[in-house]
């Protein structure tokens, strides 16, 4: 009965390759879909990661250490500081800054970017992939996707910073890239230079200081998460949708085909073929045409990821799933087909 | 032409039935529901076909010859009545018993062939021997042996479409007496065919006959009936 199922799809090849392709393409965008909101993730891990710390100390009036910070004052970083010992501890500023090259000119479609003030060769400070990491002020390290050489000027608010450094895979708020700077530079930029901090990062489990709290590096990471809440949302909600209409197009494929091998089904079961081996066939049917949507559609995934504005980090693991997934969807939109292939009755196979 | 029916290879003892190869039906009635009228295509009709000879069943369209060939095949389940197939009461079976009377006992042809279009000549045979069990190297072998016995052995490995009318019958045929039934059905057998094919048609009903097989027949077509030993005209209702 297997062979039969086989056969019958070479049979209809058009229309499986048609079914297929279509299927893949809609499972290849629920890929990149799940590439996009991984990369929200991503990004908002990495840039806590690169910042070499365990936890984060912000003023109690603070959501985290990315938005809407209540800055810390020159005396609250002393006293943190203090506390954890000046090698375990460093103050850090996060804020926003416009961006153009040294020439005055827009990098890309960069207009702005995420501003990193730390102190330099200190927890806080990230390590390079590329050049030197930061010594001093005047210098940026900048992330690869800015797309600018080591040794290029950019301008962050009309300063000239020259860039020493790359960072890779810097960036939050959905593919901001993140500029990395000197604390003192980042304070005169954000804050007028005065001598205040949006957080301490610190490598040493501490209690906070009073009118403060640690967060966790997991809880920083969400912090840089808030933004793209929603949008992970709806990512989440597209995707549900791409795999239902995954679902229809394999299903109603295995239902038409169901349809026109009525009569094949009545003849099989005339001649005692059992309803358990023709689902079995139909299963078969169905399943083959979700493994084969599955690895087109992954390979179209990692073809169109690249062309997509934001960052798709596809994970490894929605790769070795995406089989599984689609075969049980696969499985699943057959059930209309198998009902109505339980339903004929072998004396169909009479008449013309 | 009774050398080109030589039968296939055995099968095993439990797909078999016992006893004799008569077909009788007592007071049979069909009727099943169309929409909101219940319709009752036969009502209290009784048969003899005994083996080794062609029974046909002549009647206009809407007669209940269709019907009878169903309940015989134990596709379609009367309304009332008996039928027997040598020892067998068919209207009892039930599960796997009935499963077993439709792949052993049984061969249908159907009035448009309703091979398989997927499968090859050989592969469209060779299905009632894998549903009824047979090794797939072994039952491919039979199909072939039963194509080349009807004359088709350069046609062994196309599809439906690739052949005639005629040749498409003897592919259904072939299909139909694979499994060396005791009773064979043909339904309006000829209703696609033309007149050589018909000839032809007429050959194979009278030499699955004379190897002792229950031929029963239901045609529209008066040249079939020259080959008949019974004549059954049915009325509606």
């Amino acid at each position: 009965m297997i062979k039969i199922a086989l056969k019958d799809l070479q049979w209809r090849t058009r229309r499986v390759v048609i079914a297929v392709l279509g299927a893949a393409l809609v499972l290849a965008m629920a890929l990149v879909m799940s590439g996009l909101s991984a990369g929200f993730d991503n990004e908002s891990a990495r840039t806590v990661s690169l910042a070499r710390a365990t936890g984060w100390v912000l003023d109690e009036g603070g959501t985290g250490p990315f938005l809407q910070p209540s800055p810390l004052t020159a005396a609250q970083v002393s006293t943190i500081v203090a506390q954890v010992g000046e090698a375990h501890a460093a103050p850090m500023l996060f804020g926003r800054q416009s961006v153009l090259d040294g020439k005055g000119r827009t990098i890309g479609t960069h207009e702005h970017v995420n501003l990193v003030g730390v102190v330099p060769m200190h927890i806080g400070s990230p390590r390079v992939v590329d050049g030197d990491g930061l010594s001093g002020n005047g210098q940026a390290v900048v992330d690869r996707s800015l797309g600018l050489k080591i040794g290029n000027t950019l301008l962050l608010g009309r300063r000239p910073f020259k860039i020493v450094g790359n960072v890779s895979g810097a960036r939050l708020l959905a593919g901001v890239p993140n500029v990395y700077v000197s604390l003192p530079d980042a304070q005169a930029m954000a804050f007028g230079g005065r001598d205040l901090a949006t957080a301490v990062v610190i490598d040493r489990v501490v209690t906070a200081p009073n009118g403060t709290k640690v967060l966790t590096n997991h809880e920083a990471k969400i912090d840089g998460l808030r933004p793209v809440v929603n949008a992970q949302k709806t990512i989440a909600m597209v995707r549900s949708l791409l795999w239902l209409v995954a679902a229809l197009i394999v299903g109603s494929v295995m239902y038409l085909s169901a349809l026109e091998r009525s009569k094949d089904f009545a003849v099989l079961k005339g001649m005692g073929a059992k309803n358990s081996a023709l689902g079995g066939s139909l299963a078969v049917q169905a399943a083959a045409l979700g493994l084969g949507s599955s690895v087109i559609g992954a390979g179209l995934a990692v073809l169109i990821a690249p062309f997509f504005p934001l960052e798709a980090e596809i994970p490894g693991s929605a790769f070795l799933l995406l089989p599984l997934v689609a075969v049980t969807i696969g499985l699943i939109s057959s059930l209309g087909a198998a009902r109505r292939m339980f339903s004929i009755q072998p004396a169909l196979a009479f008449g013309s | 032409m009774s050398q080109l029916l030589s039968d296939p290879l055995p099968l095993p003892d439990s797909l078999r039935f016992a006893g004799g190869r008569d077909v009788h039906i007592s007071s049979l009635t069909v009727s099943y529901v169309r929409g909101a009228h219940t319709v009752t295509p036969v009502r209290e009709f009784s048969l003899y076909a005994p083996a080794s000879r062609i029974t046909a069943l002549v009647g206009r369209s809407g007669s209940g010859k269709t019907s009878i060939l169903s309940c015989v095949a134990g596709m379609l389940r009367p309304a009332s009545g008996v039928i027997w197939l040598g020892g067998i009461e068919v209207t009892r079976l039930s599960g796997k018993s009935l499963d077993s009377y439709r792949r052993g006992s049984v061969g249908v042809v159907h009035q448009a062939y309703n091979l398989i279009a997927s499968l090859s000549a050989r592969d469209n045979v060779a299905v009632p021997l894998s549903l009824a069990g047979m090794p797939r190297k072994q039952a491919l072998t039979a199909a072939v042996s039963q194509l080349q016995d009807l004359g088709l052995a350069d046609h062994v490995h196309s599809r439906p479409a690739e052949l005639s009318g005629g040749q498409q019958q003897r592919v259904a045929v072939a299909r139909a007496l694979s499994t060396n039934p005791s009773v064979v059905l043909a339904d309006e057998p000829t209703a696609h065919l033309d007149g050589s094919s018909v000839d032809d048609v007429c050959s194979l009903l009278t030499a699955m006959a004379a190897q002792g097989r229950t031929v029963i027949v239901a045609t529209h077509d008066d040249r079939l009936l020259r080959v008949a030993d019974q004549i059954v005209h049915l009325t509606s209702g």
